[in-house]
């Protein structure tokens, strides 16, 4: 009797406790049914407006005092450390002055949507965000240019909820997954390569505006961050050890900058159907293919690998220079960089009567081949072959064997690039995979070596003396390099 | 025994008047002969292309390139018309003529009569000797300056009455000291000379503005000149030089007024040469000894500053200087990066220059050792910068000298002529000037005392025994310009053009008509 009670007992204890998991359970899942509906509610009308990097700058919310390193403390992390806070500012100096003079700007630089649409792009007129109810936005690059205009996730991101959310639902309330590499390179080149309304073309360099020369992964490890990197590296894992992060930088990157400058390209041969006077647009070629000696066999006409016929010019090779290896290492079977293309464009900028109309359609072409290169090394599961250590080290030993010289010879941005390259993959291989310590020294010290011979020579403020020695110098070099990475 | 008269007549020739007068004929041939010779002379001379025998007098030495070219300067005829006229006013040279090589600037605008009716003949006379020709006579200035009168009628500008340099009323004196004389006189107009050299404004220290010399320094004449001597003639009183020994520099102008080549100017004064010795612009004795911040505007002394400080903080402190942690951390070709202060480097840096400017811009800091020395303040108006400019670096400036480097530009002083005299002659009050404002050109009564006919009717006039008598056993007796000058019975020239240039030679033109 008593045990039939027990059981009884025991029937009811498990029916209530079964009961209250139900409810828990139906009460969760409503919870989340709910907070998912809440999609449907945003308007996707007007564009999301501004709320001003002061509304993140609380001292509770990121304007924190380094206090917990940089979680809450991103506000006077970037607005001490990131020369982004000081975008705006530079627009102030004599330089930005004299520039604008040169250039008869209408207004001062720092009025001028010319330079305001990447040094300020809240305040510049051109610009198409708003701030919400005439709050002047900072100055500067600040949080909303690269997170988005926060209108509409502002008072989502600090609930609860926010981080079960889909990426689709964020991108919809205006917000930018910087976690995603894609995402992030494609925000850098919004600026740093350029855009509609962003060109740094020649009248802006020759006025004095430095020339863009854009590599993510370089550019990336230079930035003063204010998020723990390692954060980056985790959300990247590599199959073996340790993390893709770096070669994903460095692959999307690359990709991600040629394609841009292409989608820039065709945007300049666009506009020169409305104003002809602009085009061709100087800066897309080398600048030396100009501005060298007129003497007969100069440094500049001695060293050119591509023997290009006399009176030819040479393309600006700083996107590109690094697609041709890639492609031809890397991308294997799924190959979509296409480099014929490429070579055949690069060969119209030999001439200098350039018929935009074809260079436009021909540059989104190869863009659009760029894109999906670019989506595909963003994958996860490139980690698992394309950004595998193993490839990443066959491809570094191809750049030094089989491209390294052609790149050396060509001109500076070439081996410069190929420099930057192999630093990067360095980089990304120590990451990923267990690595010889003394190797990696003696790799770092070649390393070392091309960093000395491809600085600008003192007083200098381009490579105008990138010859012959500086060249063979390279050369050993690279040399030097194949024996360290050449298997026994 | 008595004779006929047929006797008589027969004694005498009849036909005497038949024969030739041998004196005469010799006259005649003498006479015709000396004719002819003339004239072969003449055509022997003529042959061989010599035409002096034709001249008045002799060419000047720079004419002499042309002496026997007559119509290089003469137009056909014109010479005899003159002879003829016997007139000073027919000229038989053509203006274009002199213009062929003489291209000079022309006469004042503004002068009666003009540029175009003047011949350069009326006043540059040649064949009168070997005497230059831009050296004419007095009286060709005087013909007008008797009674100016220009296009515009009287002039207020010139002195309207010049007749004679060594009388009072003969010749204005110098414009600059009548201003200082008169202070509410005002210059001719805003482009007259005198306006180099003084201006009427208020100098810090006086109680209302007034006309003195331009120059924006401190600088005390008396205080450097200072010289007393016992009765060993040894010297008590005097400059104290960096090795503290004491100098008399009251008879030494030139170590400072250093004439130039020529010997005519007085070279500007330099603090590098003239001031550093005694006033070096110390600026941190301590960590520095002796050295000083550059004589150079203020952006190139706090840039020395910065630089010399910073240079320290590297070399102090070593183990310390590093890349900050957020510095770039891969190497990017063409973005070399430089050795950087820390924050807190930076900050020392910029304390220990603020500390340095101040004390180098201090009027006096004597705590150096140097009893006379100082810093910007001393000599120089230190003034903030209201409104910063992009470009500056420092946020103080040096009010600009404004020392002329020379005074007076019209004139054509020659100071080396003059190097018999003592500075102090005619440079009297110097020993005495403690203001920068003196204006210490003598006054033109100085220059009568010697530059008139009779020179000791003025000696009366002027103070020469004013001047200060050193006491020096080493300088030479100090004779008076009185006992210099009391047995001259005719003075210095007095030309008009010993002093004044009449063509504005700055528009000269050059480049020459002749070509090879």
């Amino acid at each position: 009797m008593q045990s039939a009670e027990c059981k009884m007992n025991n029937v009811r204890v498990m029916a209530a406790r079964a009961t209250h998991f139900a409810l828990c359970t139906l009460q969760s899942a409503l919870c989340i049914v709910v907070c998912l509906s809440a999609d449907d509610t945003v308007a996707e009308d007007a564009p999301p407006k501004l709320v001003g990097s002061a509304s993140c700058a609380t001292a509770a919310c990121h304007g924190g005092l380094a206090g917990h390193k940089f979680v809450g403390s991103e506000f006077p992390i970037w607005s001490a450390r990131d020369p982004h806070s000081r975008a705006y500012s530079v627009l102030e100096n004599d330089l930005s002055r004299q520039m604008a003079a040169l250039l008869n700007l209408p207004k001062p630089a720092h009025e001028s949507a010319v330079c305001l649409n990447c040094h300020s792009p809240a305040t510049s007129v051109e610009s198409k965000l708003t701030s919400i109810s005439g709050r002047t936005p900072l100055a500067g690059v600040d949080c909303e240019q690269c997170h988005g205009p926060a209108e509409r996730w502002l008072t989502e991101h600090v609930r609860s909820d926010w981080k079960l959310r889909s990426a689709a639902d964020k991108q919809r309330r205006g917000y930018r997954d910087l976690t995603d590499v894609l995402t992030r390179a494609n925000a850098c080149a919004d600026c740093h390569v350029g855009g509609p309304g962003r060109d740094v073309n020649h009248d802006l360099i020759a006025a004095g505006h430095p020339r863009l020369f854009f590599e993510l992964s370089t550019f990336h490890a230079n930035w003063p961050k204010h998020w723990p990197a390692e954060v980056d590296a985790k959300r990247h894992p590599a199959v073996e050890k340790g993390s893709v992060f770096e070669a994903k930088l460095w692959t999307v990157g690359q990709t991600v900058a040629a394609q841009r400058s292409l989608e820039l390209l065709s945007q300049r041969a666009e506009l020169a159907k409305v104003t002809p006077a602009r085009w061709p647009e100087l800066a897309e070629w080398n600048c030396f293919a100009c501005h060298h000696d007129l003497r007969s066999a100069s440094w500049w006409q001695s060293k050119d690998a591509a023997k290009r016929p006399r009176g030819s010019f040479a393309w600006n090779a700083w996107p590109y220079a690094m697609l041709d290896p890639l492609a031809r290492r890397v991308v294997g079977s799924e190959n979509s960089i296409p480099q014929s293309e490429l070579t055949k464009l690069r060969s119209r900028f030999e001439s200098p009567v350039l018929p935009a109309d074809a260079i436009s359609r021909e540059a989104i072409a190869i863009a659009q081949g760029l894109r999906s290169a670019a989506e595909r090394f963003n994958r996860n599961d490139a980690a698992k072959d394309v950004l595998s250590a193993k490839s990443l080290a066959a491809m570094r030993l191809a750049f030094v064997t089989d491209d390294g010289l052609n790149l050396v010879n060509r001109d500076w941005d070439s081996a410069t690039q190929l420099f930057l390259s192999l630093n990067a993959l360095q980089h990304a291989i120590v990451a990923s995979t267990q690595t010889d310590p003394e190797q990696d020294r003696q790799i770092q010290a070649v390393l070392d070596s091309m960093n000395e011979t491809l600085n600008f020579q003192p007083g200098l403020r381009s490579p105008r003396d990138f010859a012959a020695q500086p060249i063979e110098r390279l050369q050993a070099d690279l040399q030097r390099l194949r024996k360290l990475l050449s298997p026994p | 025994m008595l004779r006929s008269s047929r006797e008589l007549s027969s004694r005498v020739d009849i036909n005497v008047h038949r024969q030739p007068n041998r004196q005469r004929r010799a006259a005649w041939w003498l006479a015709l002969w000396s004719g002819v010779g003339s004239l072969m002379w003449l055509m022997l001379q003529h042959s061989q292309g010599e035409n002096q025998i034709y001249q008045a007098g002799d060419v000047t030495t720079p004419h002499r390139l042309i002496e026997n070219e007559c119509w290089r300067c003469h137009t056909t005829w014109t010479p005899l018309q003159r002879l003829v006229a016997f007139s000073d006013d027919a000229h038989s040279i053509d203006n274009k003529k002199c213009e062929t090589c003489h291209r000079v600037a022309e006469h004042h605008a503004n002068q009666i009569p003009a540029h175009k009716d003047i011949s350069c003949a009326a006043c540059h006379q040649e064949h009168e000797g070997t005497d230059m020709l831009t050296r004419p006579s007095s009286r060709h200035c005087i013909a007008c300056h008797t009674e100016l009168k220009t296009t515009h009628g009287v002039s207020e500008v010139f002195a309207k009455r010049v007749i004679r340099f060594d009388e009072r009323e003969g010749h204005p004196e110098f414009r600059l000291k009548t201003l200082l004389k008169d202070a509410a006189s005002e210059p001719p107009n805003a482009k007259h000379g005198v306006n180099l050299a003084i201006e009427n404004f208020k100098r810090p220290g006086d109680t209302a503005s007034r006309w003195q010399d331009r120059g924006r320094i401190r600088f005390n004449h008396a205080a450097h000149l200072k010289a007393e001597y016992d009765a060993n003639g040894k010297l008590i009183h005097g400059l104290i030089g960096k090795d503290r020994k004491l100098t008399d520099l009251s008879r030494s102008c030139e170590v400072c007024h250093e004439p130039d080549q020529e010997g005519r100017f007085l070279k500007p004064i330099s603090f590098e040469r003239h001031c550093r010795e005694c006033h070096p612009l110390l600026f941190d004795h301590e960590r520095f000894p002796g050295q000083a911040v550059p004589h150079q505007t203020p952006d190139i002394v706090r840039g020395f500053l910065t630089e010399t400080y910073t240079l320290r903080e590297f070399g102090s402190r070593k183990s310390e200087v590093g890349l900050p942690s957020d510095e770039p951390s891969r190497p990017l070709p063409g973005h070399r990066d430089f050795q950087r202060l820390s924050k807190d480097q930076a900050k020392a840096v910029l304390d220990d220059v603020t500390k340095a400017e101040q004390i180098a811009q201090q009027h006096r800091h004597s705590q150096f050792g140097y009893e006379a020395t100082g810093g910007c303040r001393y000599c120089h108006e230190v003034e903030p910068v209201a409104e910063k400019s992009p470009t500056a670096i420092a946020d103080w400036k040096i009010v600009p000298t404004n020392i002329p480097s020379r005074w007076l530009l019209h004139s054509k002083f020659h100071h080396e002529p003059h190097r018999l005299l003592s500075c102090t002659v005619c440079h009297a009050d110097v020993a005495q000037s403690k203001n920068t404002g003196d204006v210490l050109i003598p006054s033109i009564d100085i220059c009568r005392a010697c530059h008139a006919h009779r020179p000791a009717e003025w000696l009366d006039g002027i103070k020469a025994d004013s001047v200060p008598k050193s006491e020096s056993p080493q300088a030479p007796p100090n004779e008076s310009l009185k006992d210099l000058l009391s047995n001259v019975n005719r003075g210095a020239r007095t030309l008009c053009i010993e002093c004044h240039v009449y063509h504005d030679r700055s528009k000269n033109k050059w480049d020459g008509p002749f070509v090879r």
